[in-house]
């Protein structure tokens, strides 16, 4: 039986031994974290900017679980509250750090896309963290610590000059780095296909990354391929590369979203959460409704003593 | 020094004067000059000189007259021949006028304060190869020229101030700080004056108003030590003889203040006669050292017609000043009905901290009663 | 450690004993590898001593720098050579939006400590993309030491302080000055060493005998031109110039100004730059000396600016000479002054 939660209560992330139902947790309550997340900025309880990762959690928790967390590094981009969710479950801390809080992760001074705990990192500028990681790499393959660093970043991102160059220093000095590539096939309003000529996973291939792609969808499937990587990183000392398609449900940031509603109305029909949960069975009902208490609670606590909910 | 040249330096009068200043030159720049005979006047804050050739030979000037120095700074040249004068002359150029020669360059502020005091640049002495604002202020303040007012465009630059304007300048802010002054206005009586002028007048004798005042004090102020004396750091001290000193202005506009001496001893003839060659000597320039200075007390007239009175200050070291207004006619009762009588007002400034009022209307009424003895 | 005779020997024995002191200190550049030994041969030597820890990079200057970023951050300690300071801008983002940010955005939960090594200034006739000193944009960037050596004081010593230093140093190193001999302060003025918590790497005071009628402000390349400049000044002019050498261009030694000025306050201030004085460090002196001598309430003082004229630099020397600055410019800009 689990305990009941309070607003400052850790999420239970999952490794590769996880049941799939602690699996479908961690992604119900990115979604509904996602999902609060929005609402609190339409109603004006919330400044500044997000970047929501609607669609894409299930990666997030597949990718997450593959890799060893008392070693391994993460460096992330700025839609990385699924990413930062599921590597540390500090729901809480989060949700302060956007609001602002000193109790934030940053102590409110990073914000949505500025994070730090442990050996996770996050920053804003597109194609800057991927550069970054390949540095965490070489640090950590000089100190001899066997650890992986998980470099998340988007299609559009290919965009940078900065990816080319880090993927080309990884393949040169053989560093342990998985490149995760979630591809939306949307970069902002552009969809990709009008931004990246010739092919995504061409774009590994050419400095000789192994490349694996997989649907995003499958929980199964994501969390093999990762593992795979993550493993033959670690084994082989060279990067390794990993797309996930899947579908941004959500706006770029907040309001921006110019896809047609029919194309929308698609997507959420493929909801990857929603295919995750009809495979966790009975208990998902009781997940869902220990994932909204614990996101009021989480609320009312970080709202408590900035405004009048 | 070659035998045949000679160099007049800027010489030292006193402990205390490190700059003397040229007045003028005694014999113009080319000119003939002999061993001995006066070439230049110079003068410091306390006393002033002429200076001699001590060859004789051709004279060649190196400053205008006017110059401010230092002590011991070049200001003429005598040679035995015109070639001499001009060698020595050369040998001294750097010395006179460094910043002659080619012109040297200016900064921008050197020039806008030059620009400003009307000050040209070749004049000014420059501390490095290029004459630098400080330079050019500095040579504003050798030239006594101060700052803050003559930056207004509205105020235009006529000239210096004259080295005589600056003497009586500094004696009269002198005078003034040596003690408090107040003025007392007094009728004078001139009947008695008038009848003495006229008496003269018949032996075929000029005697002047002023040189009856003077009689007038030379037999008044023996009695009134107070007003001949002086006080300087607690002490009093009092001027042994009875020197009175007057007022004359020259032509050009020069207030002097020649002094008769000892004219409580001199008949109204001796006095007058003093007066004249005095008064002649100042409208000249030639006042001799000992015609001026040493005076306890001063007179100064004014002719104009109409100034009812007037007040003057006096000078260092003298604790009194008469000064009189024009003569004018006044309606008096008399035993014979109304008549005219000429009166003038007297001023006497004094200081107050030697003597008092009081002391110094009995004197007035003493002074009256010793020019019009009738009246009394 | 004996005295090296040049600069460039100088910061070549620095780096060697910083790689051989600590071992997370790691060297990233291009060329930088033996036998060649780098562009300007800063780095002769090392991949020879210290194999394993000189890398030769692709050319990628934002690679380069995220990469040193994204070890620093795990604990390396990276010396990073940009070959010439004309590249920056290939790395800015890279500096400016992660390097400097990192500690503050993290609250303080990490540290950067990465040195960018690079050297600026023309006189070599390379031309306009090969001669700038774009350090002047890269002042005022939070989180960012800029730091730059100078014959007069120990270069080797000033680039192991950067090392040593956790946050991220650009080190701003001068092409001619690389051959310049290493000097002693002039036996004609009192040499002060300024450096205090607030402002740690050192600022050379040089102050004259006698009172002093103004200070000339220099950083690096400038140094010999400004000492020629306030030697000619004494010599023609009578003009007893202090000389203020910095080596902590950003953030800005305003502790270093405070005690110079409160040992006297100079009646001129001329500042000396190779860039292009408009928006630059030398405007940056002038409006903190300006503040302190406002709230000390002292006399006032005429400022001016030699600096480069607003121009790329030309490649012909007459005309590279036309637009850097000179020791005549310095000398008309002092006179301008008084």
């Amino acid at each position: 039986m689990t305990p009941p939660a309070t607003a400052h209560a850790r999420l239970a992330v999952t490794d590769r031994t996880s049941r799939l139902a602690d699996h479908y947790r961690v992604a119900a309550t990115i979604r509904r974290f996602e999902q609060m997340l929005l609402d609190q900025f339409a109603r004006g309880h919330v400044a500044g900017t997000t970047h929501t990762c609607i669609g894409q959690e299930v990666a997030a928790v597949a990718v997450t679980a593959a890799l060893d967390r008392t070693r391994d590094c993460v460096f992330s981009n700025h839609r990385g509250h699924g990413h930062f969710l599921a590597y540390c479950g500090e729901v809480f801390p989060l949700l302060a750090e956007i609001l602002g809080r000193p109790d934030g992760v940053c102590g409110g001074r990073g914000g949505s896309q500025h994070l730090h705990l442990r050996n996770f990192y996050s920053n804003g500028i597109q194609g800057g963290t991927v550069g970054n990681a390949v540095g965490v790499a070489l640090a950590e393959k000089t100190k001899r610590s066997g650890t992986v660093t998980c470099a998340w970043l988007g299609d559009g991102t290919f965009g940078e000059g900065l990816v080319y160059e880090a993927m080309n220093t990884a393949a040169l000095w053989r560093l342990p780095v998985v490149f995760v590539i979630e591809a939306n096939g949307i970069a902002q309003t552009t969809p990709t296909a009008t931004q990246l000529a010739g092919s995504l996973a061409a774009r590994c291939a050419v400095f000789d990354i192994p490349v694996a792609e997989t649907s995003g969808a499958d929980f199964a499937e994501l969390l093999a391929a990762a593992s795979r990587a993550v493993d033959a990183a670690r084994a082989e000392a060279r990067p390794h590369a990993l797309v996930s398609h899947a579908v941004r449900l959500g706006p770029h940031s907040k309001g921006d979203d110019t896809r047609p509603a029919a194309l929308l109305e698609a997507a959420w029909a493929g909801d990857p959460v929603a295919r995750l949960r009809g495979q966790v069975g009975d208990a998902a009902d009781r997940i869902d409704r220990e994932v909204a208490d614990l996101m009021a609670l989480v609320l009312a606590a970080a709202l408590a003593g900035i405004g009048s909910p | 020094m070659p035998e045949n040249a000679w160099l007049l330096r800027a010489p030292r009068l006193n402990a205390n004067d490190d700059r003397v200043t040229l007045t003028r030159w005694l014999a113009a720049d080319g000119a003939a000059v002999a061993a001995g005979q006066p070439i230049a006047e110079i003068e410091t804050e306390k006393a002033t000189a002429e200076l001699a050739a001590e060859i004789g030979g051709t004279l060649l000037h190196a400053v205008p007259a006017g110059t401010d120095l230092p002590v011991g700074a070049p200001l003429g040249f005598v040679g035995t021949t015109r070639a001499a004068a001009e060698e020595i002359r050369r040998g001294h150029a750097q010395v006179l006028a460094p910043g002659k020669g080619p012109r040297r360059s200016a900064t921008a502020k050197a020039q806008a304060l030059a620009a400003a005091r009307n000050v040209a640049l070749d004049d000014v002495r420059a501390s490095g190869a290029t004459i630098k604002e400080q330079d050019v202020a500095r040579h504003l303040a050798e030239r006594g020229a101060g700052g803050g007012m003559t930056d207004d465009p509205r105020l235009v630059a006529v000239g210096d101030v004259s080295p005589h304007q600056r003497r009586v300048a500094r004696d009269l802010r002198q005078a003034a700080q040596a003690g408090v002054f107040t003025t007392l206005a007094y009728r004078l009586d001139l009947r008695g004056p008038e009848r003495m002028i006229a008496a003269e007048l018949a032996k075929g004798r000029a005697l002047s108003l002023l040189a009856v005042l003077l009689w007038g004090l030379g037999r008044t102020l023996p009695a009134f030590p107070d007003i001949v004396s002086v006080v300087e750091r607690g002490r009093i001290f009092r001027h042994r003889d009875i020197d009175v000193a007057f007022a004359a202005r020259s032509p050009a506009g020069e207030l002097h203040a020649p002094v008769v001496r000892q004219v409580d001893r001199l008949q109204p003839d001796a006095i007058a006669r003093e007066c004249a060659r005095l008064a002649k000597a100042a409208m000249r320039g030639k006042l001799d050292a000992r015609d001026v200075g040493g005076a306890c007390f001063t007179v100064s007239l004014i002719a104009t017609p109409n100034v009812a009175a007037f007040v003057a200050l006096p000078p260092p070291l003298q604790t009194a000043i008469l000064a009189l207004g024009a003569a004018r006619q006044e309606i008096a009762s008399t035993a014979t009905g109304p008549a005219a009588q000429p009166v003038a007002t007297a001023t006497v400034t004094y200081n107050h901290t030697v003597c008092d009022g009081v002391t110094i209307a009995e004197f007035c009424a003493a002074l009256d009663r010793v020019l019009n003895p009738e009246s009394a | 450690m004996t005295r090296e005779t040049t600069v460039l020997a100088s910061l070549n024995a620095g780096l060697s004993a910083a790689l051989a002191a600590d071992d997370r200190v790691i060297v990233l550049g291009e060329d930088v590898l033996d036998p060649y030994g780098g562009a300007f041969k800063v780095t002769r030597g090392l991949s020879t001593r210290f194999p394993d820890r000189v890398l030769a990079t692709p050319i990628s200057e934002a690679g380069i720098v995220a990469v040193a970023t994204g070890a620093a951050l795990r604990g390396l300690r990276p010396v990073v050579e940009i070959m010439f300071g004309d590249f920056l801008f290939l790395a800015g983002d890279q500096i400016v939006n992660h390097a400097a940010k990192y500690r503050a955005m993290f609250n303080d939960q990490v540290r950067v400590p990465l040195v960018i090594r690079t050297p600026a200034g023309g006189r070599r006739g390379y031309g306009p993309t090969h001669s700038q000193s774009l350090e002047k944009h890269f002042l005022g960037v939070p989180g960012l030491w800029v730091v730059a050596p100078h014959a007069l004081a120990d270069p080797g010593a000033l680039l192991r302080q950067a090392i040593d230093l956790d946050d991220p140093v650009l080190f701003v190193e001068n092409k001619i000055d690389y051959g310049a001999q290493l000097a002693t302060e002039p036996a004609d003025y009192a040499a002060v060493r300024l450096a205090d918590a607030a402002s740690p790497f050192p600022t050379l005071w040089l102050a004259p005998r006698g009172p002093a009628d103004g200070l000339l402000l220099c950083y690096g390349g400038m140094t010999g031109a400004t000492l020629t400049a306030a030697a000619t000044l004494r010599a023609t002019e009578r003009l007893d110039l202090g000389l203020v050498i910095v080596s902590q261009l950003a953030p800005t030694p305003a502790t270093h100004l405070e005690a110079i000025l409160a040992k006297g306050a100079p009646t001129a201030v001329v500042t000396v730059e190779e860039a292009p004085s408009e928006g630059g460090w030398g405007a940056e002196m002038i409006a903190t000396i300006e503040r302190i001598r406002d709230s000390r309430r002292l006399g006032a003082i005429a400022y001016r600016r030699v600096g480069a004229k607003s121009a790329p630099i030309p490649s012909a020397r007459a005309l590279e000479d036309a637009v850097l600055p000179q020791v005549d410019d310095i000398v008309a800009a002092v006179l301008d002054c008084f």
